[in-house]
């Protein structure tokens, strides 16, 4: 018990929610806090008997899923904190782009699609002109 | 945790957690053995739902579960993260 009740005693988060507030993903930031402490933490993979259930439902998961993004985005304050190790950095960073990846991923979507048709535009008046110097005329203006 | 100095260890378990007898033991052993560990996280199985949804995530975990924990242990060694749940702490 001596590790965990030294060193994992966490603050409350300056500022109003959904940034500020108690830390929901206390999990990420209690393992930081041992490793920075020098204490080892482990992934016990051959540990057979253990389980959880699961929201039932998409909306029960769809809810989890709201807590777990924002306690994750909170980790945007906490993955320069001094002392954390590179790997600790490395968990928050990975729980942090689960929920950013998908709206970057939007982003580039809207922006190669804003780029296609830029070119296609392009295009257009290229050959417009090479219909001009062929047929003398321009049909599409 | 206004207690819980009294004690060796601790595991927690969230309100929809299940752990067998041969875990918590393992767990212990695992600690006993490796006095610089202060955590050790379970993989936990999702189990128990019925419906379509539910039936669809535990099918995928019990797939990928093992392999994806091993590799990660084996990458992360003593680096690696709190889930949070089912877990004990030194």
């Amino acid at each position: 018990m001596k590790p965990f009740t030294q060193h994992c005693g966490l603050p409350k988060l300056p500022g109003s929610e959904p940034f500020g507030g108690e830390i929901l993903s206390h999990d990420f930031v209690e393992a930081a806090l041992l490793r920075k402490a020098g204490w080892e933490v482990w992934l016990g993979y051959e540990i057979k008997e253990s389980y959880e259930e699961l929201p039932p439902t998409l909306i029960d998961y769809a809810k989890r899923d709201r807590r777990w993004c924002q306690g994750n985005l909170q980790h945007v304050r906490m993955i320069l904190a001094r002392g954390f190790s590179g790997l600790s950095r490395l968990h928050m960073l990975m729980g942090i782009m689960s929920y950013l990846s998908s709206p970057l991923w939007l982003l580039f979507l809207l922006f190669t699609a804003l780029r296609l048709m830029y070119r296609a535009r392009q295009f257009q008046c290229i050959s417009s002109a090479t219909i001009f110097f062929l047929c003398g005329r321009n049909p599409i203006r | 945790m206004r207690w819980g100095g009294r004690y060796r260890y601790m595991i927690v378990l969230d309100a929809d957690s299940l752990m067998g007898g041969s875990a918590l033991t393992q767990l212990v052993d695992l600690m006993e053995a490796h006095p610089g560990v202060a955590l050790i996280q379970s993989p936990p199985l999702p189990v128990n739902h019925k419906s379509l949804f539910a039936r669809i995530l535990q099918f995928g975990s019990s797939l990928y579960s093992d392999v994806f924990t091993a590799g990660s242990s084996f990458w992360l060694m003593s680096d690696s993260n709190y889930w949070g749940i089912t877990r004990s702490s030194a």
